[in-house]
Protein backbone atom coordinates (compact mmCIF):
# COMPACT_ATOMS: atom_id res chain seq x y z
CA UNK A 1 0.00 0.00 0.00
CA UNK A 2 1.28 3.45 -0.91
CA UNK A 3 1.04 6.50 1.28
CA UNK A 4 -1.42 7.99 -1.19
CA UNK A 5 -3.66 4.94 -0.95
CA UNK A 6 -3.36 5.08 2.81
CA UNK A 7 -4.63 8.66 2.83
CA UNK A 8 -7.52 7.74 0.56
CA UNK A 9 -8.65 5.03 2.97
CA UNK A 10 -7.78 6.90 6.17
CA UNK A 11 -11.24 8.35 6.83
CA UNK A 12 -12.97 5.02 6.52
CA UNK A 13 -10.20 3.47 8.62
CA UNK A 14 -10.79 5.93 11.45
CA UNK A 15 -14.53 5.43 11.23
CA UNK A 16 -14.14 1.66 11.29
CA UNK A 17 -15.87 1.34 7.95
CA UNK A 18 -13.41 -0.98 6.24
CA UNK A 19 -13.29 -4.71 5.89
CA UNK A 20 -11.05 -6.39 8.41
CA UNK A 21 -8.57 -7.21 5.64
CA UNK A 22 -8.35 -3.59 4.50
CA UNK A 23 -8.26 -2.41 8.08
CA UNK A 24 -5.29 -4.70 8.65
CA UNK A 25 -3.51 -3.40 5.58
CA UNK A 26 -3.79 0.17 6.80
CA UNK A 27 -2.72 -0.76 10.30
CA UNK A 28 0.30 -2.55 8.91
CA UNK A 29 1.20 0.41 6.70
CA UNK A 30 0.88 2.74 9.65
CA UNK A 31 3.28 0.62 11.66
CA UNK A 32 5.85 0.90 8.91
CA UNK A 33 5.39 4.56 7.94
CA UNK A 34 5.96 7.27 10.52
CA UNK A 35 4.60 9.97 8.21
CA UNK A 36 1.27 8.22 7.71
CA UNK A 37 1.12 7.43 11.40
CA UNK A 38 1.46 11.16 12.09
CA UNK A 39 -1.20 11.91 9.47
CA UNK A 40 -3.58 9.54 11.13
CA UNK A 41 -2.89 11.06 14.55
CA UNK A 42 -3.51 14.55 13.19
CA UNK A 43 -6.76 13.44 11.61
CA UNK A 44 -7.87 11.90 14.88
CA UNK A 45 -7.27 15.27 16.51
CA UNK A 46 -9.36 17.02 13.85
CA UNK A 47 -12.25 14.63 14.40
CA UNK A 48 -11.96 14.89 18.17
CA UNK A 49 -11.95 18.68 17.93
CA UNK A 50 -15.06 18.56 15.75
CA UNK A 51 -16.94 16.50 18.28
CA UNK A 52 -15.93 18.81 21.12
CA UNK A 53 -17.50 21.89 19.55
CA UNK A 54 -20.68 23.19 21.20
CA UNK A 55 -23.71 22.52 19.07
CA UNK A 56 -25.76 25.16 20.74
CA UNK A 57 -24.73 28.80 21.06
CA UNK A 58 -27.12 31.46 22.19
CA UNK A 59 -27.11 34.61 20.06
CA UNK A 60 -25.68 37.65 21.82
CA UNK A 61 -29.02 39.44 21.69
CA UNK A 62 -32.69 38.64 21.57
CA UNK A 63 -33.67 38.07 17.95
CA UNK A 64 -37.30 37.32 18.64
CA UNK A 65 -38.67 40.88 18.48
CA UNK A 66 -37.41 41.27 14.91
CA UNK A 67 -38.66 37.83 13.97
CA UNK A 68 -42.05 38.51 15.52
CA UNK A 69 -42.25 41.78 13.62
CA UNK A 70 -41.62 40.00 10.33
CA UNK A 71 -43.98 37.07 10.74
CA UNK A 72 -46.45 37.14 7.87
CA UNK A 73 -50.01 37.38 9.08
CA UNK A 74 -51.47 33.96 9.71
CA UNK A 75 -53.96 34.76 12.45
CA UNK A 76 -50.92 35.91 14.35
CA UNK A 77 -51.39 36.78 18.00
CA UNK A 78 -49.79 40.05 19.03
CA UNK A 79 -46.92 39.74 21.45
CA UNK A 80 -46.96 42.09 24.39
CA UNK A 81 -43.28 42.78 24.64
CA UNK A 82 -43.51 45.41 27.28
CA UNK A 83 -44.83 42.85 29.71
CA UNK A 84 -41.67 40.79 29.71
CA UNK A 85 -39.27 41.52 32.48
CA UNK A 86 -35.48 41.35 32.50
CA UNK A 87 -35.06 37.84 33.79
CA UNK A 88 -31.85 36.74 32.17
CA UNK A 89 -29.66 37.18 35.23
CA UNK A 90 -31.62 34.71 37.29
CA UNK A 91 -31.99 32.29 34.42
CA UNK A 92 -28.27 32.01 33.87
CA UNK A 93 -27.84 30.60 37.38
CA UNK A 94 -29.68 27.46 36.47
CA UNK A 95 -27.94 27.34 33.12
CA UNK A 96 -24.59 27.29 34.87
CA UNK A 97 -25.67 24.47 37.14
CA UNK A 98 -27.28 22.22 34.62
CA UNK A 99 -25.22 22.93 31.52
CA UNK A 100 -22.29 20.98 32.90
CA UNK A 101 -24.23 17.80 33.45
CA UNK A 102 -26.09 18.26 30.23
CA UNK A 103 -22.83 18.58 28.38
CA UNK A 104 -21.72 15.20 29.66
CA UNK A 105 -24.57 13.53 27.88
CA UNK A 106 -23.55 14.99 24.60
CA UNK A 107 -20.09 13.44 24.48
CA UNK A 108 -18.78 12.11 22.23
CA UNK A 109 -21.41 11.93 19.50
CA UNK A 110 -23.27 15.09 20.38
CA UNK A 111 -20.67 17.42 21.76
CA UNK A 112 -20.73 20.65 23.59
CA UNK A 113 -22.68 22.45 26.25
CA UNK A 114 -26.28 23.31 25.72
CA UNK A 115 -25.57 26.94 26.38
CA UNK A 116 -22.53 29.04 26.01
CA UNK A 117 -21.14 29.78 29.44
CA UNK A 118 -20.71 33.44 28.73
CA UNK A 119 -23.88 34.00 26.79
CA UNK A 120 -26.90 34.12 29.07
CA UNK A 121 -30.20 33.61 27.37
CA UNK A 122 -31.20 36.79 25.68
CA UNK A 123 -34.87 35.90 25.82
CA UNK A 124 -36.51 37.22 28.91
CA UNK A 125 -40.07 36.17 28.39
CA UNK A 126 -41.57 32.84 29.21
CA UNK A 127 -44.57 30.85 28.26
CA UNK A 128 -46.97 29.03 30.49
CA UNK A 129 -45.56 26.14 32.46
CA UNK A 130 -47.90 23.71 30.78
CA UNK A 131 -46.70 24.72 27.31
CA UNK A 132 -43.20 23.64 28.15
CA UNK A 133 -44.46 20.46 29.73
CA UNK A 134 -46.33 19.61 26.56
CA UNK A 135 -43.34 20.43 24.39
CA UNK A 136 -41.17 18.17 26.56
CA UNK A 137 -43.74 15.39 26.34
CA UNK A 138 -43.67 15.69 22.59
CA UNK A 139 -39.91 15.20 22.54
CA UNK A 140 -40.11 12.41 25.10
CA UNK A 141 -42.46 10.52 22.82
CA UNK A 142 -39.99 10.81 19.95
CA UNK A 143 -37.16 9.80 22.25
CA UNK A 144 -39.04 6.76 23.51
CA UNK A 145 -39.35 5.48 19.96
CA UNK A 146 -35.59 5.50 19.47
CA UNK A 147 -34.54 4.71 23.01
CA UNK A 148 -33.41 1.20 22.19
CA UNK A 149 -30.73 2.66 19.96
CA UNK A 150 -29.00 4.33 22.89
CA UNK A 151 -26.33 2.63 24.97
CA UNK A 152 -27.40 1.79 28.54
CA UNK A 153 -24.73 4.14 29.89
CA UNK A 154 -26.14 6.96 27.75
CA UNK A 155 -29.67 6.25 28.94
CA UNK A 156 -28.46 6.26 32.53
CA UNK A 157 -26.68 9.57 32.02
CA UNK A 158 -29.71 11.03 30.28
CA UNK A 159 -31.96 10.01 33.12
CA UNK A 160 -29.61 11.44 35.72
CA UNK A 161 -29.50 14.76 33.84
CA UNK A 162 -33.24 14.84 33.43
CA UNK A 163 -33.64 14.13 37.12
CA UNK A 164 -31.46 17.13 37.94
CA UNK A 165 -33.53 19.37 35.69
CA UNK A 166 -36.85 17.94 36.85
CA UNK A 167 -35.76 18.54 40.40
CA UNK A 168 -34.97 22.16 39.54
CA UNK A 169 -38.37 22.51 37.87
CA UNK A 170 -40.12 21.04 40.89
CA UNK A 171 -38.31 23.32 43.30
CA UNK A 172 -38.99 26.39 41.18
CA UNK A 173 -42.69 25.50 40.99
CA UNK A 174 -42.90 24.98 44.73
CA UNK A 175 -41.18 28.27 45.41
CA UNK A 176 -43.47 30.04 42.94
CA UNK A 177 -46.53 28.71 44.70
CA UNK A 178 -45.35 30.49 47.81
CA UNK A 179 -44.28 33.63 45.96
CA UNK A 180 -46.16 33.80 42.63
CA UNK A 181 -45.01 37.31 41.81
CA UNK A 182 -41.31 36.56 42.10
CA UNK A 183 -39.88 37.23 38.66
CA UNK A 184 -36.54 35.59 39.45
CA UNK A 185 -38.25 32.33 40.32
CA UNK A 186 -40.26 32.45 37.13
CA UNK A 187 -37.03 32.98 35.22
CA UNK A 188 -35.49 29.95 36.90
CA UNK A 189 -38.50 27.84 36.02
CA UNK A 190 -38.36 29.09 32.45
CA UNK A 191 -34.68 28.33 32.17
CA UNK A 192 -35.11 24.82 33.60
CA UNK A 193 -37.80 24.09 31.05
CA UNK A 194 -35.53 25.25 28.26
CA UNK A 195 -32.72 23.08 29.55
CA UNK A 196 -35.01 20.10 29.51
CA UNK A 197 -36.21 20.77 25.99
CA UNK A 198 -32.68 21.17 24.72
CA UNK A 199 -31.47 18.04 26.47
CA UNK A 200 -34.36 16.00 25.11
CA UNK A 201 -33.73 17.36 21.65
CA UNK A 202 -30.09 16.30 21.86
CA UNK A 203 -30.98 12.88 23.17
CA UNK A 204 -33.50 12.44 20.37
CA UNK A 205 -30.81 13.26 17.86
CA UNK A 206 -28.49 10.72 19.45
CA UNK A 207 -31.01 8.00 18.70
CA UNK A 208 -30.58 8.63 15.01
CA UNK A 209 -26.81 9.11 14.91
CA UNK B 1 -55.11 22.37 21.35
CA UNK B 2 -52.09 22.86 23.62
CA UNK B 3 -49.14 21.45 21.64
CA UNK B 4 -47.02 24.48 20.66
CA UNK B 5 -46.35 23.02 17.22
CA UNK B 6 -50.05 22.59 16.54
CA UNK B 7 -50.81 26.01 17.95
CA UNK B 8 -48.06 27.63 15.89
CA UNK B 9 -49.36 25.86 12.80
CA UNK B 10 -52.70 27.46 13.51
CA UNK B 11 -51.08 30.89 13.63
CA UNK B 12 -50.28 31.34 17.31
CA UNK B 13 -47.11 33.46 17.45
CA UNK B 14 -46.74 32.94 21.20
CA UNK B 15 -46.56 29.20 20.62
CA UNK B 16 -44.05 29.77 17.84
CA UNK B 17 -41.97 31.72 20.30
CA UNK B 18 -41.75 28.65 22.53
CA UNK B 19 -40.39 26.74 19.56
CA UNK B 20 -37.97 29.56 18.84
CA UNK B 21 -36.69 29.56 22.42
CA UNK B 22 -36.16 25.83 22.37
CA UNK B 23 -34.18 25.77 19.15
CA UNK B 24 -32.49 29.12 18.62
CA UNK B 25 -29.21 27.98 20.18
CA UNK B 26 -28.64 25.19 17.68
CA UNK B 27 -29.78 27.28 14.76
CA UNK B 28 -27.54 30.19 15.71
CA UNK B 29 -24.54 27.90 16.19
CA UNK B 30 -25.03 26.47 12.71
CA UNK B 31 -25.59 29.87 11.10
CA UNK B 32 -22.59 31.39 12.86
CA UNK B 33 -20.32 28.68 11.55
CA UNK B 34 -21.84 28.68 8.08
CA UNK B 35 -21.61 32.45 7.77
CA UNK B 36 -18.42 33.02 9.74
CA UNK B 37 -19.89 36.35 10.73
CA UNK B 38 -22.15 37.09 13.70
CA UNK B 39 -24.22 39.83 12.03
CA UNK B 40 -24.90 37.59 9.04
CA UNK B 41 -25.63 34.70 11.38
CA UNK B 42 -28.33 36.73 13.13
CA UNK B 43 -29.85 37.54 9.76
CA UNK B 44 -29.84 33.87 8.78
CA UNK B 45 -31.45 32.89 12.08
CA UNK B 46 -34.22 35.37 11.50
CA UNK B 47 -34.73 34.19 7.93
CA UNK B 48 -34.80 30.58 9.13
CA UNK B 49 -37.56 31.19 11.63
CA UNK B 50 -39.55 33.33 9.20
CA UNK B 51 -39.34 30.56 6.62
CA UNK B 52 -40.25 27.97 9.23
CA UNK B 53 -43.31 30.00 10.16
CA UNK B 54 -44.33 30.13 6.52
CA UNK B 55 -43.77 26.41 6.00
CA UNK B 56 -45.14 25.26 9.32
CA UNK B 57 -48.68 24.53 8.08
CA UNK B 58 -47.07 21.87 5.87
CA UNK B 59 -45.09 20.28 8.70
CA UNK B 60 -46.45 16.76 9.12
CA UNK B 61 -44.17 15.54 11.87
CA UNK B 62 -42.39 12.91 9.79
CA UNK B 63 -39.23 14.08 11.52
CA UNK B 64 -38.70 15.84 14.82
CA UNK B 65 -39.44 19.53 14.67
CA UNK B 66 -35.80 20.32 15.49
CA UNK B 67 -34.57 18.26 12.55
CA UNK B 68 -37.07 19.89 10.23
CA UNK B 69 -36.05 23.34 11.40
CA UNK B 70 -32.37 22.50 11.09
CA UNK B 71 -32.87 21.55 7.47
CA UNK B 72 -34.49 24.88 6.80
CA UNK B 73 -31.50 26.62 8.39
CA UNK B 74 -29.09 24.67 6.22
CA UNK B 75 -30.97 25.66 3.10
CA UNK B 76 -31.25 29.27 4.18
CA UNK B 77 -27.52 29.34 4.86
CA UNK B 78 -26.53 27.70 1.61
CA UNK B 79 -28.97 29.78 -0.45
CA UNK B 80 -27.54 32.90 1.05
CA UNK B 81 -24.06 31.89 0.02
CA UNK B 82 -25.21 31.26 -3.52
CA UNK B 83 -27.22 34.47 -3.68
CA UNK B 84 -24.58 36.78 -2.41
CA UNK B 85 -21.80 35.25 -4.42
CA UNK B 86 -19.41 35.67 -1.56
CA UNK B 87 -18.27 32.12 -1.51
CA UNK B 88 -14.67 32.70 -2.28
CA UNK B 89 -14.50 35.98 -0.45
CA UNK B 90 -14.97 34.13 2.79
CA UNK B 91 -12.12 31.73 2.24
CA UNK B 92 -9.25 32.55 4.46
CA UNK B 93 -11.13 35.08 6.52
CA UNK B 94 -10.54 34.81 10.19
CA UNK B 95 -13.64 35.20 12.24
CA UNK B 96 -13.62 37.74 15.01
CA UNK B 97 -12.60 35.69 18.04
CA UNK B 98 -15.02 37.63 20.22
CA UNK B 99 -17.85 36.44 18.02
CA UNK B 100 -16.94 32.81 18.34
CA UNK B 101 -18.46 30.51 20.92
CA UNK B 102 -17.30 31.06 24.44
CA UNK B 103 -14.70 28.63 25.73
CA UNK B 104 -16.30 25.31 26.44
CA UNK B 105 -15.98 23.03 29.36
CA UNK B 106 -14.49 20.17 27.45
CA UNK B 107 -11.58 20.91 25.21
CA UNK B 108 -8.82 23.39 25.78
CA UNK B 109 -10.42 26.73 24.87
CA UNK B 110 -7.41 27.66 22.78
CA UNK B 111 -7.69 24.49 20.76
CA UNK B 112 -11.37 25.03 20.21
CA UNK B 113 -10.84 28.58 19.07
CA UNK B 114 -8.24 27.33 16.61
CA UNK B 115 -10.75 24.81 15.35
CA UNK B 116 -13.46 27.44 14.93
CA UNK B 117 -11.06 29.62 13.00
CA UNK B 118 -9.94 26.77 10.83
CA UNK B 119 -13.56 25.91 10.03
CA UNK B 120 -14.25 29.55 9.16
CA UNK B 121 -11.40 29.36 6.67
CA UNK B 122 -12.84 26.41 4.76
CA UNK B 123 -14.47 26.88 1.36
CA UNK B 124 -18.22 27.29 1.98
CA UNK B 125 -19.43 23.99 0.57
CA UNK B 126 -16.74 21.95 2.28
CA UNK B 127 -17.45 23.85 5.48
CA UNK B 128 -21.14 23.07 5.32
CA UNK B 129 -20.58 19.38 4.73
CA UNK B 130 -18.00 19.17 7.51
CA UNK B 131 -20.37 20.88 9.94
CA UNK B 132 -23.24 18.61 9.02
CA UNK B 133 -21.27 15.36 9.09
CA UNK B 134 -18.56 15.75 11.71
CA UNK B 135 -20.11 18.31 14.02
CA UNK B 136 -23.82 17.58 13.70
CA UNK B 137 -23.62 13.88 13.03
CA UNK B 138 -25.71 13.62 9.87
CA UNK B 139 -25.00 10.83 7.40
CA UNK B 140 -24.11 11.47 3.77
CA UNK B 141 -27.51 10.31 2.55
CA UNK B 142 -29.21 12.77 4.89
CA UNK B 143 -26.88 15.57 3.86
CA UNK B 144 -27.56 14.81 0.22
CA UNK B 145 -31.29 14.98 0.81
CA UNK B 146 -30.95 18.11 2.90
CA UNK B 147 -28.74 20.06 0.54
CA UNK B 148 -29.66 18.65 -2.83
CA UNK B 149 -26.15 17.46 -3.65
CA UNK B 150 -25.14 13.92 -4.56
CA UNK B 151 -23.93 11.60 -1.81
CA UNK B 152 -20.63 11.25 -3.62
CA UNK B 153 -20.21 15.01 -3.62
CA UNK B 154 -20.85 15.09 0.09
CA UNK B 155 -18.13 12.49 0.64
CA UNK B 156 -15.70 14.36 -1.61
CA UNK B 157 -16.31 17.65 0.16
CA UNK B 158 -15.89 16.03 3.56
CA UNK B 159 -12.61 14.47 2.46
CA UNK B 160 -11.44 17.86 1.26
CA UNK B 161 -12.58 19.69 4.38
CA UNK B 162 -10.90 17.27 6.76
CA UNK B 163 -7.59 17.54 4.96
CA UNK B 164 -7.73 21.30 4.83
CA UNK B 165 -8.45 21.35 8.55
CA UNK B 166 -5.67 18.90 9.28
CA UNK B 167 -3.33 21.11 7.35
CA UNK B 168 -4.52 24.28 9.03
CA UNK B 169 -4.36 22.85 12.53
CA UNK B 170 -0.97 21.22 12.14
CA UNK B 171 0.76 24.44 11.07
Amino acid sequence: MTCEQFDQWLDAFLEGGLTSVRQGELAFHMEQCAECRARADEMRLVLAAATSLPRSIMPPRDLWPEIAGRLPARRRNPVAWNRWLPLAAAAVVLVAVTATVTWQLSRPSAPGPVFSASAPPAIVGFAADRDYVLAAEDLERVLAEGRQRLAPSTIALLERNLAVIDSAIGEARAALEADPANADLRALLWSAHRQKLDLLDRATRLTRS
Amino acid sequence: MTDPIQRAKAGDADAFRILYEGHVGRIYALCLRLAGDPAKAEELVQDTFIRAWEKLPGFRGESAFGTWLFRIAVNVGLSDRRATGRREARVGLTTDPEALPAPGRSADPGDRLDMERAIAGLPPKARAIFLLYDVEGYQHAEIAEMTGIAEGTSKTQLFRARRLLREALSR
